[in-house]
């Protein structure tokens, strides 16, 4: 009988994940008593918006990449490879969408792997080669089978929560009258209420992020698994990255006589990273390396 | 396994270090990745600021006087951008390997080891696929102190490269080499005189 592919367990990969769901757990918690302490209204009508936006998501996502489903007969490799792909998987086949947009790029959405749909760009159909796109498709099919869509939808849930919070208090200290708690120092409540919002969308932006750096690491290792070839997505990777940014074009010469280049590669990638809803490519590709020679042990 | 940082010390190796490594890989290079000396190495010298060609030249030459020459030989020769090289010939990668080793040894004295950029090892690969010779380059970087690899595609007018193969390269070598895994610092070099 037909066995779906094991994607193996990355215990440390696990941990971290975990830990990173605890920590965004405690900060929603802590955010939701607060908030309800102090301004219950703002945050009950923030609910029901986010809620009414969730709910319509899968099909918003689709319409904001100008994403189209398309028949097996219109991309036929394409539908052969996501259709091989998601039989080894263990998934129902998930619909297959191309957008027009030259951008080369691929995602997958849905709220559960039944409403699943895997799209990609013609930038992207038009230049990687057939291991590439298989190795792309992968990924995105990988993030489907762990339901990666919709543990990130919960995780950034109370974040756009947050953020519809302090636009309508920011609203309301603007224009005022609103927001009056029980102790009647309005001013001092909406200040105290922004504040709150303000730091758990900072934190909380943080964790969503790292959260989603691992499940990217956790796409590329089920991909990896998929389709025993690791390096062809670490290729494709580096195509889509573009040879500017991944591997320099300047010439070692010229490199080395301009100090301050050295000086920012030695100090690092900074503060942005933190917020990075992906690893950076360099870091992906050396784990894929890793993958690789961990199968090539296997085999 | 710590629990919170996330990071990996990387392999790295001083001058004599990597050389030693290379010389002791030379089978491995030969037989596993099909990759041959081309019997030369070459080590790249930055120019001062406002240093003639015919001045780092003769820079060179002077600092060389400390080299063995009855069992090492090379000639030194300065490329369009007016980087001085010295170029060694050898046998075998062994030879060539202790050779590029020495010849650290004699620049760090000569007061040239923070103008050495690299140490450029050529070999030819056999593309089984396309029944052609190819062009490989390990290039030994002091600053980074680790291998990077440098494989052009085609004409090297083009300065087209080939990004898989040297992802497969740096992969199959890592655990003999100290490789650099980051591949921002994967620089080229274009028309090397090697």
């Amino acid at each position: 009988m037909f066995q779906p592919v094991q994607f193996g367990r990355d215990n440390q990969l696990r941990t971290r994940m975990f830990i990173t769901m605890l920590g965004l757990g405690l900060l929603y918690g802590l955010f939701m008593w607060i908030a309800w302490q102090f301004s219950p209204f703002y945050l009950v009508i923030a609910l029901v918006m986010v809620i009414i936006q969730f709910s319509l998501s899968d099909k918003m996502v689709l319409g904001s990449m100008r994403a189209k489903v398309v028949s097996p007969a219109d991309a036929p490799k394409l539908h052969r490879m996501v259709d091989d792909l998601s039989l080894k998987a263990g998934i129902p086949k998930p619909k297959v969408a191309i957008s027009d947009m030259a951008t080369p790029n691929a995602f997958a959405t849905g709220r559960s792997q039944k409403h699943a749909a895997v799209a990609v760009t013609s930038g992207l159909l038009n230049i990687l080669d057939d291991d590439e796109l298989e190795a792309v498709l992968a990924h995105e099919i990988s993030h489907i089978k762990t339901k990666d869509v919709v543990v990130m939808t919960y995780a950034s849930f109370f974040l756009i929560v947050a953020a519809t919070m302090s636009s309508f208090l920011m609203f309301s200290a603007i224009f005022g009258g609103m927001g009056r708690s029980r102790n009647n120092n309005a001013g001092s409540v909406v200040l105290v209420a922004l504040l709150v919002t303000f730091i758990v969308r900072i934190i909380g932006s943080m964790l969503v992020a790292t959260l989603s750096r691992y499940r990217e690491f956790s796409a590329d290792r089920g991909a990896s698994a998929l389709t025993q070839k690791p390096l062809a997505l670490a290729s494709a990777l580096q195509r889509l990255q573009g040879s500017l940014v991944s591997v320099p074009k300047q010439d070692l010469r010229k490199a080395e006589s301009m100090n301050a280049f050295f000086i920012m590669s030695a100090v690092g990638p900074g503060l942005a990273e933190l917020f990075a809803s992906h690893p950076s490519t360099a870091k992906r590709i050396q784990r894929l390396q890793q993958y690789d020679q961990q199968m090539a042990f296997l085999r | 396994m710590c629990l919170i940082s996330f990071k990996r010390t990387p392999k790295h190796s001083t001058w004599p270090e990597a050389m030693a490594a290379m010389a002791r890989n030379s089978d491995r290079l030969a037989q596993q990745l099909n990759t041959v000396t081309t019997g030369k190495v070459g080590v790249l010298v930055r120019p001062t600021e406002d240093q003639s060609h015919t001045q780092t030249r003769a820079e060179l030459e002077r600092a060389l006087t400390g080299m063995d020459r009855t069992r090492h030989h090379f000639n030194v020769t300065v490329d369009e951008m007016g980087h001085g090289w010295v170029i060694l010939k050898g046998e075998d990668l062994h030879e060539l390997a202790q050779g590029a080793a020495q010849m650290g040894d004699v620049f760090a004295t000569a007061g040239l080891g923070d103008r050495v950029v690299a140490a450029v090892f050529p070999f030819s690969w056999h593309d089984s696929t396309s029944q052609r010779d190819r062009p490989i380059y390990w290039l030994y970087q002091p600053r980074i102190r680790s291998f990077t690899p440098f494989v052009p595609d085609g004409d090297p007018n083009n300065e087209r490269r080939d990004h898989d193969l040297e992802i497969r390269m740096e992969a199959a070598i890592r655990r003999e080499l100290p490789t650099e895994r980051q591949t921002a610092e994967w620089f080229p070099i274009w028309g090397m005189p090697v």
